[in-house]
């Protein structure tokens, strides 16, 4: 039998040690690597948890070999993606983590490096990109697709047929109608109400939404 | 005595639907027979079954069973309630993650999306379809026809009226009413009873024209 790849986390903050708990919610059958740590630039980050895994090294620092897998951990879109794509280039190969508590629509495609919660609800026709995560108890309807490297927090709903733009942040409880764009780098606050077009860049907020500056 | 399921409504929920019900697996002596159009709110993306007729024309046969997926209300009450009177009948769809039913009442045709939760002593008239992540408190009663989103809170001795429509996110405090084709707007809270045909959006949910609130 051949031993199961290594897999490593990027990123030890909070995030990173939720994605621990959540891979190990996944039945060990259904596992196709063997967790061995947390790649972090902050070498003391985990110090005080009893966490059970080291902090190996920088990412940066890592030589990646082309047999380990490796899953980011970031929850801020633009970071997340910039060192993805580094990561790319330097060979690193990504998995993605999908809780076992949610439920994936057969006809939904789900691109490596996502993080996927529990309790998640993806519909048939879904395009999730790589690198994007989608925290617990999420619902993103029939034919949404989401491009790379954004961050869906907790108790969103995303309506059919929506578009989530590169990059983009949806705070929690935030509501996309049916057909709505998030441009690119977008920022939704949390239980903000998006129906129509937000452009690229944007930081959306309230009910009915309207542009800010910040949050 | 063999069973033919045939789907109302063609669009994306009732692509989801026909998945969870797949996935549910089907009773003995129970096979997909087909759906019926709607017009052309169904979309371009079409059910993996044959279209039958026209869900307004549709004759009933003897062995048919069908299944509510659309979720306007209005269209649900009219089309529903036609194809039951020229013969046809119904079945629900509780999916398995739904909570125990306690002293609910349940009524025909009803669809329970995945994880949503009813508590004790619920009655659902015809035609209701509650969506994921939505909890439904107790001695709650809900009108025929009432589509309830994803997300929502509908709290103690609430009383929803028929062919009412509350969009995702939506938090209805205890013992109020809301009021026959009433429409709530994404993300409201329910502050005051809402009269019949009325929309109301925003926290507070206010009166607000029906056209500003998209679905």
């Amino acid at each position: 039998m051949s031993q199961k790849p290594d897999l490593f986390i990027v990123g030890a903050g909070g995030l990173g040690r939720e994605v621990l708990v959540w891979a190990h919610e996944i039945p060990v059958e259904k596992r196709d690597w063997q967790m061995k740590g947390f790649l972090n630039s902050i070498p003391s980050a985990l110090d005080g948890y009893d966490i059970g895994y080291p902090i190996v090294c920088d990412a940066l620092d890592f030589r990646f070999t082309g047999t380990e897998l490796i899953i980011c951990a970031i929850g801020d879109p633009q970071g997340k993606l910039n060192l993805c794509r580094i990561l790319m280039q330097r060979g690193a190969r990504f998995t993605s983590i999908v809780h076992s508590g949610a439920i994936v629509s057969p006809s939904a495609i789900i691109g490596s490096g996502c993080i996927i919660a529990t309790n998640v609800v993806i519909s048939p026709g879904a395009r999730i990109s790589p690198f994007t995560t989608i925290l617990g108890s999420s619902a993103i309807g029939a034919d949404v697709v989401v491009e790379e490297g954004v961050t869906i927090s907790g108790f969103s709903s995303v309506g059919e047929g929506a578009v989530i733009g590169e990059g983009a942040f949806l705070g929690s409880h935030a509501i996309v109608a049916p057909g709505s764009t998030v441009g690119k780098g977008s920022r939704i606050g949390a239980r903000t109400v998006v129906a129509g077009s937000i452009p690229a860049g944007a930081t959306f907020f309230g009910i009915p939404g309207q542009m800010i500056s910040g949050f | 005595m063999m069973q033919n399921l045939i789907f109302v409504g063609g669009g994306a929920f009732a692509r989801e639907l026909l998945e969870w019900v797949v996935n549910a697996g089907l009773p003995p002596e129970t096979s997909l027979k087909g759906y019926l159009a709607t017009g052309a709110a169904d979309g371009p993306v079409t059910m993996d079954l044959p279209c039958l007729a026209q869900a307004r024309e549709y004759l009933p046969q003897e062995n048919d069973l069908f299944l509510c997926a659309l979720l306007e209300p209005v269209d649900k009450l009219i089309i529903c309630r036609g194809i039951r009177e020229r013969g046809g009948r119904f079945r629900g769809f509780i999916q398995p993650y739904t909570g125990r039913p306690r002293r609910n009442i349940i009524g025909e045709g009803c669809i329970l999306s995945p994880k949503t939760e009813l508590t004790s002593d619920v009655v659902l008239q015809e035609f209701v379809t509650i969506q994921s992540f939505t909890g439904i408190g107790h001695d709650v009663k809900v009108g025929a026809g009432a589509t309830i989103g994803t997300h929502c809170d509908i709290t103690g001795y609430v009383q929803i009226g028929e062919g009412v429509f509350l969009q995702p996110h939506v938090v209805v405090l205890p013992h109020l009413q809301i009021g026959d084709y009433s429409r709530v707007g994404a993300g409201s809270v329910v502050v005051r009873n809402v009269p019949p045909g009325t929309t109301v959006w925003g926290v507070p949910a206010k009166k607000v024209d029906s056209s500003s609130v998209v679905v």
